[in-house]
C-alpha cells in the first residue's frame, strides 16, 4: 500500500474521530438538531468511504451501520437516546483503536456483530417508545423513586444492582444517573425509568430485596405523560464522557523511569533507617522531629511515585482475554464439544511484563480445559450433568497479588489414570507411585513430557505441555496451584505479582546468606523450640518431617541446601509453612528479619554452567535492601521440585 | 613517515607479574571501599561475591585465585578493575594498577611455553614495552572453568 495514502487517510480518519466525538457530545448536551445529525451523517459517511477504501472491512461495515441509523434519525424515523449515543461513543472508541492498529501493522478486529446487535436491540427499543399501540404488549412503564441509606458507601454498586435486577424482569429505560461514572454517583435519590409486565408491588418488593435501600417508590406513568417524557431531555447528567487526553510514551522511557524510581526507593529505605538511628541517638532535637517529618514525606511520596510509574506499565487483561471466546469456540466446534466461555474480571490490571508472558501459560491450560477437561455432550450426559460445558476464566487483585483463574466443569483428573500414564510414559516407577500423596502425584502433570489425553489432537497434548506452563510461570515469580474435583472439574490458579521488579517478601538468615521469600508462597510461620522439637518433629526414611494440619510435611533446612552440609541440625529454629501448586513444605531457617519490600535484581546473565556465578541452584535472583545489601531470592518451585526427585532418587538407591 | 599501530592497554600486577588488558574492555576502575562483597552461594573459589555498584549487579572475582595463586589480604594498593566481557560487567580484583600503557603492535609476540605461571589459554600474547614485560590476558575466557 501506498504509504502516502496511508497517511493521508490516518490523518483524515483522526480529523473525523474528533468531529463524531464533538457532534455526539453536542447532541448528547443539547440535543438532536437536524444539522448536528446531518454533520454526523457526512462524517461516518467520510470514514465509511475511507475505510473501504483502505481496505479495512470490519470499519467500514461499521460505520455503514452506524451511517444507516443516523439515517434513520435524520428522517425522524426514531430519536437518538441516551442509549444510542453512548453505544456510538463506544463504537468510536473501537474505531479509533482499530486504526490506532492498523498503523502499527497490528491485527485487531472489532467485534462487529456484537455492536451491531447491540445497536439493533436499541433501536427496536426506541422504535417501541415511539409507537405506543406496541408498548401495550410489553407491560407498563413506570416510574420509580428509590432513596438509598445515607450511609451506604456503594451507591454506585448497589444501583447497578438494582438496575442489573430490573433488567431481568423487564427493561431499564432510562436511569437519573445514565452517563455518570459509577464511583462518582452522588447524594441519595435516584429516579429509574422502567418497563415491565410486574405490578408495581412487585417491583416494589424486588428492589426492596437490595442492600442499603431505605425507600422506594413506584408509579405508573400514563401515556400522555410518557410522551412528554420523552420529549424533555433528561439534563443531569451532564458531566457524561469524560474525555480524557492521551499521549503515547515509548516503553523504553517508561522503563527508565521504573528504573530511577526503584534506585530511589533502595535510597529511601537507606534514608528511613539511618533516620531511625539518628533519632536513637538525638531524639529530643526539634530538628532532628522535623527532619523526621520529612523523611516520612518524602517516604510517603515515594511510594505514590512508585505507584504511579508502575500504574503507567498497566494493562488491562482484556487485551488477552479477549482472544479466547473465539478460540474456545473454534477448538470446541472442531471436537464437537459444546462449551460456554464466561469471564470475569477482564478490567484487571497487570504490568505490561508480565501480561506479554502469561499469555502462553493462559493459552496452553484453556485448551487443555477444552482437550481433556470438557466431556462431550453425550459423555456429560451420562454422567448426569449439562451438555454444555462451562469454562470460567476469572481474574482480579487479591493481597498484593494478582490471580487468574481456568476453571472448568469437566472431568478432572483421574488419579489412577494418571498413575498408569507415568508409569507407562517411564516417569516414575510403580514404588514411586506408591511412596507419593495425592498431591504430589498431580505433580507429574508438570513433568516434562507427560500429557493425559490418550490421543494426541492437534492444538495441545504433545507433551510440551504443563511443564512449559509452570517453567513460564516461576519466571516471573509467579506460583501455580490446582484444585482437583475427580467427574467435576479442575481449576488452575495464576498467582502473579503485580510487578516484576518489586516483590513483597519474607526475609530471612540462614548461616551467612540472607534469603527473600516471595511472600506469596508462605502460609504460616510456626517458630519450634528446643523442647518441643521431639514432639513436633519425626523422621521419615532419615528426613525430619513434620505434622501441620494433618499433613506430613518435610522439613528442609535452608542451611543444608546451600554449602553448609555439615552443619548440626539446630533443634531450635524457625519453620516456614510454604505453599505452591499442590505441594507444601517447611522451609527450616534460624533467623526472620522481617517482611519487606524488595527491588528485584536477575542474576540470569551471570549464571549457567559455565557462567561467572554457576548454575546457582535454587536462587532465582537477588534483591537489592534497603541497608545496599543483598539477600537472595529464593526458588521455592525449583527447591521443592530436586525434592521429589531426591525422594525418588533415595528409593532407587 | 611511516605509519604504527598502537592499542592502549591498562596494565596492572599480580604477585610480581605485570598484566594488561586492552583499555577499550575496560569501563571503570574502583577501590573497594565502603563497598560491602556479598558472598554467593555454591560458587568457585575465585568468586569473592556480588558487589552493588551503584544499583547494578556486578559479580567479583579475585584474579589471583582464578588463576590460581595464592590469596593475598586487601591493602590500599588494591583496584577492582570493571571489565565488560560478553555483555556483562564483572569486577576483577587485582594487586594495585599500575598504568596505562600504548603498545606497538610489532612489540606484541606470541606467548612462548611458561611465559607465566598462568595457563596459557587466557594469554593472547606478551608484549615488551620499555625494558619491561606485560602478559596480554584473553579476558574473554576467564569467566568459564578451566577448559582443558
Amino acid at each position: 500500500m501506498d504509504d502516502i495514502l496511508r497517511d493521508a487517510f490516518y490523518e483524515e480518519a483522526d480529523e473525523m474521530f474528533q468531529e463524531i466525538e464533538d457532534a455526539l457530545l453536542e447532541i448528547d448536551g443539547q440535543g438532536a438538531t437536524r444539522e448536528r445529525i446531518d454533520n454526523l451523517f457526512r462524517y461516518m459517511h467520510t470514514l465509511k468511504g475511507s475505510s473501504s477504501a483502505m481496505e479495512i472491512h470490519d470499519m467500514a461495515k461499521l460505520t455503514h451501520h452506524l451511517e444507516d441509523i443516523l439515517g434513520q434519525a435524520r428522517e425522524g424515523e426514531l430519536t437518538l437516546g441516551r442509549d444510542i449515543i453512548n453505544l456510538m461513543f463506544s463504537c468510536l472508541d473501537q474505531l479509533k483503536i482499530r486504526v490506532a492498529k492498523h498503523k502499527k501493522d497490528e491485527i485487531y478486529e472489532i467485534d462487529i456483530d456484537k455492536y451491531i446487535s447491540t445497536l439493533n436491540n436499541l433501536l427496536n427499543a426506541s422504535v417501541h417508545v415511539q409507537d405506543m399501540s406496541q408498548t401495550e404488549d410489553e407491560g407498563k412503564l413506570y416510574e420509580i423513586k428509590i432513596k438509598l441509606d445515607e450511609n451506604s458507601i456503594f451507591k454506585g454498586a448497589r444501583l447497578f444492582i438494582i438496575t442489573d435486577r430490573l433488567g431481568k424482569e423487564g427493561q431499564v429505560v432510562k436511569t437519573s444517573w445514565d452517563g455518570i461514572n459509577i464511583e462518582a454517583i452522588e447524594g441519595q435519590e435516584f429516579d429509574i425509568t422502567y418497563r415491565s409486565e410486574r405490578t408495581g408491588q412487585e417491583i416494589e418488593k424486588l428492589i426492596y430485596q437490595i442492600p442499603d435501600v431505605d425507600k422506594v417508590h413506584v408509579s405508573e406513568i400514563s401515556q400522555q405523560t410518557r410522551k412528554q417524557k420523552e420529549q424533555t431531555r433528561d439534563n443531569k447528567g451532564q458531566t457524561s464522557e469524560e474525555v480524557q487526553s492521551v499521549i503515547r510514551v515509548s516503553i523504553n522511557k517508561l522503563d527508565k523511569l521504573l528504573r530511577i524510581v526503584e534506585e530511589l526507593s533502595v535510597d529511601k529505605e537507606r534514608l528511613k533507617q539511618l533516620m531511625k538511628r539518628v533519632e536513637e541517638k538525638y531524639g529530643h532535637d526539634s530538628d532532628v522531629k522535623s527532619l523526621s517529618n520529612l523523611v516520612n514525606q518524602i517516604d510517603f511520596i515515594g511510594n505514590e511515585m512508585q505507584e504511579s510509574v508502575m500504574s503507567a506499565r498497566m494493562y488491562t487483561l482484556d487485551s488477552v482475554f479477549r482472544r479466547f471466546p473465539r478460540m474456545v469456540r473454534d477448538l470446541a466446534l472442531k471436537q464437537g464439544k459444546e462449551i460456554e466461555l464466561k469471564v470475569e474480571g477482564e478490567n484487571t490490571e497487570l504490568d505490561r511484563s508480565i501480561i506479554e508472558k502469561i499469555v502462553d501459560p493462559l493459552t496452553h491450560v484453556i485448551r487443555n480445559a477444552v482437550d481433556h477437561g470438557i466431556e462431550t455432550p453425550e459423555q456429560r450426559q451420562r454422567f448426569g450433568k449439562t451438555p454444555k460445558g462451562t469454562i470460567k476464566l476469572s481474574a482480579g487483585q487479591d493481597q498484593g497479588h494478582i490471580y487468574i483463574k481456568v476453571e472448568d466443569d469437566g472431568r478432572g483428573i483421574d488419579i489412577d489414570s494418571l498413575k498408569a500414564s507415568a508409569i507407562n510414559k517411564g516417569l516414575l516407577s510403580e514404588e514411586e507411585i506408591e511412596s507419593l500423596s495425592e498431591k504430589e502425584l498431580l505433580e507429574v502433570i508438570f513433568m516434562p513430557g507427560f500429557s493425559t489425553s490418550e490421543e494426541v489432537t492437534d492444538v495441545s497434548g504433545r507433551g510440551v505441555g504443563m511443564n512449559v506452563v509452570k517453567d513460564n510461570i516461576e519466571k516471573i515469580n509467579g506460583v501455580i496451584e490446582m484444585e482437583n474435583r475427580l467427574g467435576q472439574g479442575l481449576t488452575i490458579t495464576f498467582k502473579l505479582p503485580l510487578t516484576l521488579a518489586i516483590i513483597q517478601s519474607l526475609l530471612i538468615r540462614s548461616h551467612k546468606y540472607r534469603f527473600a521469600i516471595p511472600l506469596l508462597s508462605v502460609i504460616e510461620i510456626i517458630r519450634i523450640k528446643e523442647a518441643e522439637y521431639a514432639k513436633r518433629v519425626r523422621f521419615a526414611n532419615g528426613h525430619e518431617v513434620m505434622n501441620w494440619r494433618g499433613e506430613v510435611l518435610p522439613v528442609i533446612r535452608v542451611r543444608d541446601l546451600f554449602n553448609d552440609v555439615n552443619a548440626k541440625k539446630q533443634k531450635t529454629f524457625i519453620g516456614i509453612v510454604i505453599g505452591f501448586s499442590t505441594s507444601k513444605i517447611i522451609l527450616g531457617v534460624e533467623e526472620i528479619i522481617g517482611q519487606q519490600q524488595v527491588v528485584i535484581k536477575s542474576l540470569e546473565k551471570f549464571t549457567g554452567k559455565d557462567n561467572v556465578l554457576g548454575e546457582l541452584r535454587g536462587i532465582s535472583g537477588t534483591a537489592i535492601l534497603g541497608d545496599g545489601n543483598f539477600a537472595y531470592v529464593l526458588d521455592i518451585q525449583t527447591l521443592i521440585r530436586e525434592m521429589i526427585k531426591e525422594k525418588r532418587i533415595k528409593r532407587e538407591a | 613517515m611511516y605509519k604504527e599501530e598502537t592499542t592502549q592497554f591498562v596494565v596492572f600486577r599480580l604477585g610480581l607479574e605485570e598484566y594488561a588488558i586492552p583499555i577499550l574492555k575496560i569501563n571503570e576502575i574502583i577501590r573497594l571501599k565502603g563497598i560491602s562483597i556479598a558472598e554467593v552461594p555454591d560458587t568457585h573459589e575465585y568468586v569473592l561475591g556480588i558487589i552493588n555498584l551503584r544499583g547494578e549487579v556486578i559479580p567479583l572475582m579475585d584474579l589471583r585465585l582464578r588463576f590460581g595463586m595464592p590469596k593475598k589480604d586487601l591493602d590500599s594498593n588494591h583496584r577492582v578493575i570493571i571489565v565488560n566481557i560478553q555483555d556483562k560487567n564483572i569486577g576483577l580484583l587485582v594487586d594495585s594498577v599500575s598504568e596505562v600503557a600504548e603498545i606497538h603492535h610489532e612489540d606484541i609476540v606470541q606467548p612462548l611455553e611458561e611465559i607465566s605461571n598462568i595457563n596459557t589459554q587466557y594469554i593472547t600474547g606478551v608484549a615488551k614495552h620499555k625494558e619491561r614485560i606485560f602478559v596480554i590476558l584473553d579476558i574473554d575466557n576467564i569467566i568459564s572453568p578451566e577448559t582443558i
